[in-house]
């Protein structure tokens, strides 16, 4: 350094500065020699501090910060006619931006100003700088900052006039704010949707990057710097790409790097990166920052490591109260996909457009499938059938192939020509079909490089539109492409348009006279699906009728034909399952048997459709107390869907928990387990673990564990259950209302009667909104009876019982657990003949119905002998005990609360007797 | 908090020197919290101003707190001794955000020329201060004031309890001794 001076030294020196402040120019000169005496150094030393000139050091005069801030001094500022030019805030790919006032009336204005400056003013820029401008004023878009207008500089250099954001970075804004991840998820989906915003308009950004996406206080995302975005597959702007190929190096995509053709796929890579750190609070590759060609091979060759596992401890992310353990495990499975499928090396492997990323997400958001963990693209066509809907029968090949197309785009037109040819039984109609689908997926193709791939919804959109405007296609054309259309809606769960646009194929086929009726059959069958779903039965039935009566006056003509069988057994079944939703036992069981028999007759016992109809099947007879030939059927279907689908099939985890139900009510519960246990990791796997599916299984298991007598395992999966159903419900629906019941029951376990009330006042709040059945209804009267029980609240109980008897009066399985209840609480009110009476008739059915050694013969016979007991009748007491504490004590369910309870009075009484 | 700070202000006043070692790191973190926020706002590129960064930092940590016309120089010694280590470090990592592994955040043909040259300029400031302060540290800290924290010649003179010709002076001192430590 170049000060020598010691501080005794420079004491001296500035004692003599000083003094001479105070001295005219003139006198300072003089003195200063006087001063210095004999030493002539501190003189030269003096004079150099005094006489300092300090040009060279202005910068010192504003404050450092402000030189950091890169806010230059006003002279350095461009002139801007009509705006005052106010600080540089950024340096961005094409120039340097300003921020700027314009008075406008009484308020001032704040816009960005962006100026190219002088070195970059090359013809080349100039005319790129033009066409951003032209661009940029087609964007319209709330998370899109705005442009205003553009012009020349006084010094002649092109500038544009943009919104000013006063925002952050939304990396910053989110360690900042220490946001969760459900919100960091919400920006970069804002950002998402803006982006496809520009990709309507053939915008692609090319430079998304933390610092280009601010969000504002008010927590809205704002997309700056559309600087190096240009028209999508443009290709003659006189430049070639390898001359100028802007981008960040740290976000830059492989094709970027590689100086490939830039499409919309590049802006998913890019949002993926920022999606990344968001997340992980790293960088995709952010162990290759050593160099650029480092870099460049990290992006180019290697796969990021997950998402999940790459949740950076030390990262502001992890402030917000959540552990990294947590945090990543929320990034696990499908947040790990989505991130990973944008962050493919090969385009074609990414999403082929913003619209699908926002798809997934929003899926993630609502706990539907992702499209990128889907096997194979028919996984998520099939995830949303369900027992009540339509299986993928042979129309359906049709369905997932198109819908397949509009997902992945991976299947050439021609293919679905192919396809739509072979699978038709009218080839003429076939072929304009065919012909008009693949007009449809020209259509949406503008012959832009990029823009090659739409997504379902534009693609439905666009051939509504198209079909509506098209005079050439004929009416029964039409309805079938809606048809088409309302079931790759259908398909993709969005409910209310598949309703819309198969109403329209309705309406279509109903104005033309001597149309297909096997069409219009389908179109009636695949409607009354939905209605019924949407819980609009009577409609549905209609549809139902008028779909089975097309179908069988054409029976004769086409019974042979594997598709015209399929169709007509859906149907069968649909009707089936509306019939016993409604509690129509009887009338549901013949629909589905005929379903059933129908496909065996066409031996179609392969067909998926098959295993649908039979588990259906199952339902019927696991209601009708039938549980051994249910558990037949549940085991049949496993087995065909496990072979036909292999168990990632969605249905599959279904069937197993249907199993498992029925094993439950068979008291083998140590067989019902493994099913259990294999439905819910399943599931876990395949859905997440907050799908309505996880929850009924959930719930099943409750009940399988509450009957092994762990009461408190019991409650934690039933509140479990219940916590993914309330979230994925806001509707009252029966299952949340079985959900409560099987809660109310293991709380009266429990004695905890207030908490066990609550839960059955849930119980009937969702029964009643629902219209429930009488078997559901005689059901939960079932437990509020027992909840007066067990309190003593006798006289309460049995008006209870007795309306459960009336609600239960058609199905006598059910009927005895009211039955056995009304007896034990006659018997404490010394009604002891009608005791017996009750305790009998339950008893007697139990015995006809459930195997031998069923807890619940156990159960009604211990009650009759208890009631005999006090009728003095000791030998028929000492019999009915005796033999019902065998079988009690024997029973899997021997630990069960119901069991205990009575277990315990059959064993005192017998023995007092 | 207030009152801790007051305290120790006070007993810093009455020769306990060692409690400048308490003092100084609440000031010192409550200044960078309140310039991150700066920080983190607008475009992405750091605006910062340490003047309000003082006045924000001393109405939280004194408030409506009466203190003693010492106590408040003391505050704003300390405080700006604060602000230097934080622009510095500030500085430090633009620094290091041109040629350290953030630079793969930044688009590749910015102009960035400039900007170093001033990052430079403060940082070098920064070691010749080392310089003033062994040498006279309340030159030292008129820099400290002045340059980082951005306070103007009269609230100096204020805090100082001197005129604002005084001042001036002393910053023609220490610009002068800084052109010097900084001519090699």
């Amino acid at each position: 350094m170049a000060l020598d001076v010691t501080p005794e030294r420079w004491e001296k020196i500035q004692a003599v500065v000083d003094a001479l402040f105070d001295l005219a120019p003139a006198e300072q000169e003089e003195y200063a020699r006087k001063a210095s005496g004999d030493d002539v150094l501190l003189y030269d030393e003096v004079m150099q501090v005094l006489a300092f000139e300090d040009r060279s050091m202005t910068f010192l005069d504003s404050p450092a910060m402000a030189s950091l801030s890169n806010t230059s001094s006003e002279q350095d500022l461009p002139d801007i006619e009509g705006y005052r030019l106010r600080e540089r805030i950024g340096v961005g790919g094409m120039g340097v931006v300003y921020r700027a006032e314009r008075d406008q009336g009484d308020f001032t204005q704040q816009v960005a100003i962006k100026l190219l400056p002088q070195w970059q003013a090359r013809t080349k820029s100039r005319q790129r700088f033009r066409q951003e401008q032209q661009l940029l004023a087609n964007l319209e878009h709330p998370n899109i900052a705005t442009l205003y207008g553009g012009g020349m500089s006084a010094a002649g250099l092109p500038y544009l006039i943009m919104e000013y954001v006063d925002g952050m970075p939304i990396d910053n804004y989110c360690n900042e704010n220490q946001l969760g991840l459900a919100i960091r998820l919400r920006l970069v989906r804002q950002v998402a949707t803006a982006l496809q915003h520009a990709h309507s308009q053939l915008i692609v950004h090319r430079d998304i990057k933390p610092s280009n996406i601010l969000v504002t206080p008010e927590g809205e995302v704002k997309l700056l710097d559309f600087g190096i975005a240009k028209l999508v597959g443009e290709v003659d702007l006189n430049l070639t790409r390898t001359e100028e190929q802007l981008m960040t190096p740290g976000y830059a995509a492989p094709e970027q790097v590689l100086n490939l053709p830039i499409t919309v796929s590049t802006d998913v890579y890019q949002l993926g990166l920022v999606a990344y750190l968001l997340f992980t609070g790293r960088q995709v590759h952010f162990d290759a920052s050593e160099s650029v060609g480092e870099l460049v091979s990290a992006i180019c060759e290697k796969e990021p490591v997950k998402p999940s596992q790459a949740v950076d401890a030390n990262a502001g992310l992890l402030s917000s109260g959540v552990g990294a353990a947590s945090w990543s495990k929320s990034l696990r499975g499908e947040l790990d996909a989505i991130l990973l499928t944008m962050l493919r090396t090969h385009q074609n492997e990414r999403y082929a457009s913003m619209a699908e990323v926002v798809a997934d997400f929003d899926a993630y958001v609502d706990h539907r499938p992702i499209s990128s963990l889907s096997q194979s693209s028919t996984y998520h066509a099939k995830k949303w059938l369900r027992r009540y809907r339509s299986a993928v029968s042979v129309t359906g090949l049709f369905v997932v192939m198109l819908a397949a197309y509009a997902i992945t785009t991976s299947i050439q037109s021609k293919k679905i020509a192919a396809a739509l040819t072979q699978s038709d039984f009218e080839r003429q109609k076939a072929q304009s079909v065919a012909d008009f689908m693949v007009d449809m997926f020209k259509a949406a193709d503008p012959n832009v490089s990029g823009i090659n791939t739409i997504t379902a919804n534009q693609l439905l959109e666009q051939g509504m539109e198209k079909m509506e405007g098209d005079s050439g296609i004929s009416p029964s054309i039409q309805a079938r492409m809606l048809t088409s259309i309302g079931e790759i809606y259908y398909s993709q769960g969005q409910i209310e348009e598949s309703r819309t646009t198969l109403e329209l194929a309705l309406v279509k086929q109903k104005l033309e006279s001597g149309g297909n009726e096997l069409d219009l059959a389908k179109t009636l069958t695949n409607l009354a699906v939905i209605y019924n779903q949407t819980a609009a039965h009577s409609e549905a039935e209609q549809l139902y009728i008028e779909s089975l009566n097309l179908q069988n006056s054409r029976f004769a003509d086409n019974k042979t034909e594997e598709r015209f069988i399929a169709n007509l057994a859906e149907t069968y079944n649909g009707y089936g399952v509306l019939l016993l939703d409604r509690g129509q036992l009887l009338e549901a069981e013949r629909r589905i048997s005929q379903s059933v028999e129908l496909l065996k007759g066409g031996k179609l016992t392969h067909h998926e459709q098959y295993a649908n109809a039979l588990s259906n099947l199952a339902t019927i007879r696991i209601t009708q107390g039938r549980l051994q030939e249910a558990s037949d059927h549940m085991k049949a279907v496993i087995e065909l869907q496990e072979r036909t689908t292999g168990d990632t099939h969605p249905f599959f985890s279904l069937y197993l928990v249907s199993l498992a139900n029925v094993l439950v009510k068979l008291e083998h519960f140590d067989e019902a387990r493994p099913y259990i246990d294999r439905a819910i990791l399943l599931q876990v796997q395949i859905l997440g673990e907050n799908h309505p599916d996880l929850a009924n299984s959930k719930r099943n298991l409750g009940v399988l564990i509450q009957h092994q007598g762990d009461i408190e395992q019991a409650e934690k999966e039933l509140r479990e259950a219940l916590i993914i159903r309330e979230a994925n419900f806001l509707k009252p629906s029966l299952m949340t209302g079985n959900a409560y019941r099987q809660l109310g029951s293991v709380l009266i376990d429990k004695g905890e009667y207030d908490e066990a009330k609550t839960a059955l006042e849930q119980m009937s709040h969702h029964y009643s909104s629902v219209n429930a059945g009488n078997i559901t209804l005689g059901l939960g009267s079932c437990s509020q009876a027992r909840w007066a029980y067990r309190q003593g609240f006798y006289e309460k109980a049995l008006i209870n019982y007795e309306r459960a008897m009336e609600q239960l009066a058609g199905n006598d399985l059910r009927l005895a657990v009211a039955e056995t209840g009304y007896a034990q609480t006659l018997l404490r009110l010394n009604k002891t003949n009608r005791s017996i009476e009750y305790a009998r008739k339950a008893f007697t059915t139990r015995s006809k119905r459930l195997p031998v050694g069923h807890s619940l013969i156990g159960q009604s016979q211990a009650v009759l002998g208890l009631a005999h007991a006090q009728n003095e009748q000791l030998s028929q007491a000492r019999s009915h005990l005796r033999n019902s504490i065998v079988v009690l004590e024997s029973s899997s369910s021997s630990r069960a609360v119901a069991v205990t309870d009575v277990l315990t009075m059959a064993r005192a009484r017998l023995a007092s007797l | 908090m207030n009152d801790d700070i007051t305290q120790l202000l006070v007993a810093y006043q009455e020769g306990e020197k060692d409690v400048l070692d308490e003092l100084y790191p609440i000031i010192y973190n409550d200044l960078r919290l309140i310039a991150k926020k700066q920080l983190h706002r607008s475009w992405g590129v750091g605006t910062l101003s340490s003047t309000a960064l003082v006045n924000e930092s001393y109405l939280k940590l004194l408030g409506a707190t009466s203190i003693s016309f010492t106590d408040r120089a003391h505050f704003f010694s300390l405080a700006s001794k604060a602000i230097r280590q934080i622009v510095l470090n500030y500085a430090e990592s633009k620094n290091a955000l041109k040629r350290g592994s953030d630079w793969q955040r930044v688009t590749l043909d910015q102009t960035l020329a400039d900007d170093q040259k001033r990052v430079d300029q403060v940082i070098e400031v920064g070691y010749a201060l080392e310089e003033i302060e062994r040498l006279d540290p309340k030159l030292a800290q008129l820099v400290e004031m002045k340059f980082f924290a951005g306070m103007t010649e009269l609230e100096i003179a204020e805090v100082w309890g001197v005129t604002d010709r005084t001042v001036r002076r002393s910053w023609h001192k220490a610009k002068a001794l800084l052109a010097q430590a900084l001519a090699v």
